[in-house]
């Protein structure tokens, strides 16, 4: 299990990470979200030790990871974000080189490792040097080489970027049997739909802060049943303001400028044409219009007022 | 200890996925050694001149013969003659100021011409490797040519002396006929013998600082020990750029959050960097020693020497390469540092071809420290307590160093 307390980076000035707290259970995948620059690497970098923190502890499988640093890293695995391979050597080499670092051998090891060939299907390419893979295919053995000691906790630093779909499909199912396993899983992204398929248990960050916490079911729940209406044009703000306080109780703008407009609200697919009518009376020039069921992009939006892919 | 050879089987693995550089590693040594070597033993080049300094005490006909000798040819370019009195002549030799001091003495031209022995005297230089061997080269060639020429000439050579004789004995003075019988007999004589002439049975006493025996050494083979280590500069360059590719493929980094640590990672390179100079030399060196007439039970000890040297070179540049902020800096700066070090440390010049302070200076670095026991080795002047004495020192820097560059890793590289 995963637990981090008060964790704190700062780089000069600059704080990348401030006040993060959270503890992931084995069998559990915990999300940790946001947009790029949010600090989630950071804090993974922290966690398996490369960064030191410049405040706050981190305790793994029970064992703090400055006083008992190597006994709690026996029972790490990481799957980095940017690749962490031998390109000149095969999948077979690099797993039995990063299984046997983690001190293991023999049959054992070499079992484990056609058991992995197969777990990431690259067994037909084993023992092809792995430059010459695919970038799925590369993805799925930095993957393997992550949890080919059968970590305790696995960390995964958005493992789906740049992946075909295929690739990131039974990524994701391997991630989601790693945690079926007794793995604590600590899964970051910024896609929102990845963290809601998988996630038991989730973080929200930006600029370095935790802004929402909770399970996919409660984040929702503080979105309300509601849907978010996003336009694109022409508005004059004030008069926005004014109209929808008249005319559409129960919806709450989000965001307002001169050139968008985001408004939260229940069943919005049936009261679109309210909304029209209404922009319609203020002269308001829509050019795109777009009806966001609730979900953590929604969320995300609504905590910050900005989209997540920015 | 296990994980130890983990690391050591992946590196050996990457290694031998990328084996031309080997061929590259080879190859430039041996190429660099056959230039130097047709190099010097060719006309191309700057030549070293000798000293010679002369006591003429016969100031006879021969003796200026033998002198002239040295004058002819190649060798006027090669050794510069001067007379001078005994007492300067020692003077000068013992200050080292010259390559030799050669002594002529008095009867000597008699003796030469009578078929009788007599000797010369060489005294040479103990500071100079080479240069003083030429004047010996030049006076066995003489001896060689004096005996021959006595066997061919022999009637003329007494016919000569005869003349001489007969009016020694009876004290009468020649008439004109005589002088001129003389005169075509000694010309024929001189037309005939002066491309050898010389002495019977001349004995050429070699004097030196017996501590300072050398085995024999070409110039050539000055180069020989340069080149070596000229290569494995080199590899430990080569070698040790390796770092920043562990840092661009993330395995850097993935290995900082390992449990088996860092130590560990840099030792395991450090045990192939070892065995690749091992191989290396092991097959540059029997080649050298071939060529150069070096007894091959010399082989195990140089070898172990250059793995030394490549091992904490290695070190050495790894360290250069963890404070470059990029992988192109880390390039340009090593090869600022290799350069100077292999120019002042004997690889492009051997230090008995350097000034002395820069020798001085040279045979401080790093490579150059190395580089001068090998070749005190290889020319049997060495002193195995001194060796060890340097090996301990050696491997005490490069422990060091292995720690540096451990927390360097740690705590900056890694990070990047
Ligand atoms: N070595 C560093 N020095 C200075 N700033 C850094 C360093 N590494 C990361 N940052 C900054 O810290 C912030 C968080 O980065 P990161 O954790 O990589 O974000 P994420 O993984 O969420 O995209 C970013 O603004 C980034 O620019
Ligand atoms: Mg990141």
């Amino acid at each position: 299990m995963i637990e981090v307390q008060g964790l704190r980076k700062q780089y000069g000035d600059f704080v990348a990470v401030d006040g993060v707290s959270f503890s992931a259970q084995p069998g559990q995948i915990f999300g940790l979200l946001g947009p790029n620059g949010a600090g989630k690497s950071t804090v993974i970098g922290c966690i398996s030790g490369l960064l030191s923190p410049t405040a706050g502890n981190v305790r793994l499988v029970g064992r703090d990871l400055t006083t008992d640093g190597p006994e709690a890293k026996r029972h790490l695995g990481i799957v980095p974000q940017d690749l962490a391979i031998y390109e000149e050597l095969s999948a077979t080499e690099n797993l039995t080189y990063w299984g046997g670092a983690y001190g293991m051998r023999g049959s054992e090891l070499s079992d484990r490792v056609a058991e992995v060939l197969a777990y990431i299907g690259l067994l037909d390419r084993a023992k092809e040097p792995t430059k010459r893979y695919s970038g799925g295919m590369k993805r799925r053995l930095n993957f393997g080489c992550g949890i080919v000691h059968r970590p305790k906790v696995l960390l995964l630093d958005e493992p789906t970027v740049a992946i075909d779909p295929q690739s990131r499909g039974r990524l994701l199912d391997m991630v989601q049997e790693q945690a079926d396993g007794g793995a604590a899983v600590l899964y970051t992204s910024h896609y929102m739909e990845e963290a809601e398929r998988l996630c038991n248990q989730l973080v929200i960050m930006d600029h370095g802060i935790v802004i929402a916490e909770g399970t996919v079911d409660e984040l929702r729940a503080t979105l309300g049943e509601r849907d978010i209406l996003q336009f694109s044009g022409t508005f004059a703000p004030e008069r926005v303001r004014q109209i929808f306080g008249e005319r559409l109780t129960g919806t709450e703008i989000l965001t307002l400028e001169e050139d968008i407009l985001q408004v939260a609200m229940e069943g919005a697919s049936h009261k679109l044409p309210d909304v029209f009518h209404v922009l319609n009376e203020i002269d308001a020039d829509v050019s795109e219009t777009v009806l966001r069921r609730p979900n953590l992009e929604s969320l995300f939006i609504k905590l910050t007022g900005k989209d997540l892919r920015k | 200890m296990h994980t130890l050879w983990n690391e050591v089987e992946k590196e050996i693995r990457r290694r031998l996925g990328d084996r031309w550089v080997f061929l590259y590693w080879v190859g430039i040594p041996l190429v660099i050694g056959t230039i130097v070597t047709v190099g010097t033993g060719g006309s191309a080049g700057p030549k070293p001149v000798v000293e010679l300094v002369v006591v003429d005490r016969d100031e006879s006909f021969v003796s200026s013969m033998l002198l002239s000798s040295f004058e002819q040819g190649e060798l006027k370019e090669r050794i510069r003659v001067d007379s001078v009195s005994a007492d300067v002549g020692e003077e000068l030799i013992s200050r080292g100021e010259v390559s030799a001091l050669l002594i002529i003495p008095s009867g000597f031209g008699d003796a030469v011409l009578r078929d009788q022995p007599t000797s010369l005297t060489l005294k040479t230089n103990p500071a100079q490797a080479i240069l003083p061997r030429i004047v010996e080269e030049v006076l066995n060639v003489e001896v060689d040519a004096v005996f021959y020429a006595h066997r061919i000439f022999g009637e003329e050579v007494r016919g000569v002396v005869d003349l001489i004789d007969a009016f020694e004995n009876d004290g009468a003075r020649p008439d004109e006929e005589a002088i001129a019988a003389i005169s075509v007999q000694i010309s024929r004589v001189v037309e005939q013998v002066v491309p050898f002439l010389l002495p019977p049975a001349i004995e050429v006493e070699m004097i030196e600082d017996p501590s300072q025996s050398e085995q024999h050494a070409s110039f050539a083979f000055l180069f020989f020990p340069g080149v070596l280590m000229m290569s494995t500069l080199l590899i430990a360059q080569g070698l040790s750029g390796d770092v920043w590719n562990e840092r661009e493929s993330g395995t850097l980094s993935r290995m900082v959050s390992m449990p088996q640590g860092l130590t560990c990672f840099l030792t395991g390179k450090l045990i192939v960097a070892a065995l690749i100079f091992l191989v290396i030399s092991s097959l540059l060196l029997p080649a050298g020693f071939y060529y150069h007439a070096v007894s091959f039970t010399k082989l195990p000890l140089a070898s172990f020497w250059l793995t030394l040297a490549g091992c904490s070179l290695y070190l050495l540049m790894l360290a250069i390469q963890l404070s470059c902020p990029t992988r192109k800096s880390a390039g340009l700066f090593t090869t600022l540092v290799l350069f100077p070090l292999m120019m002042i440390g004997g690889s492009f010049f051997p230090f008995e071809t350097m000034p002395d302070w820069m020798a001085a200076i040279g045979k401080w670095s790093p490579n150059g420290v190395m580089l001068e026991h090998l070749k005190r080795y290889l020319l049997d002047q060495h002193s195995l307590i001194e060796m060890l004495g340097v090996a301990v020192a050696v491997v005490t820097g490069s422990c060091v160093l292995l720690v540096v560059a451990t927390a360097v890793i740690r705590h900056s590289f890694a990070k990047g």
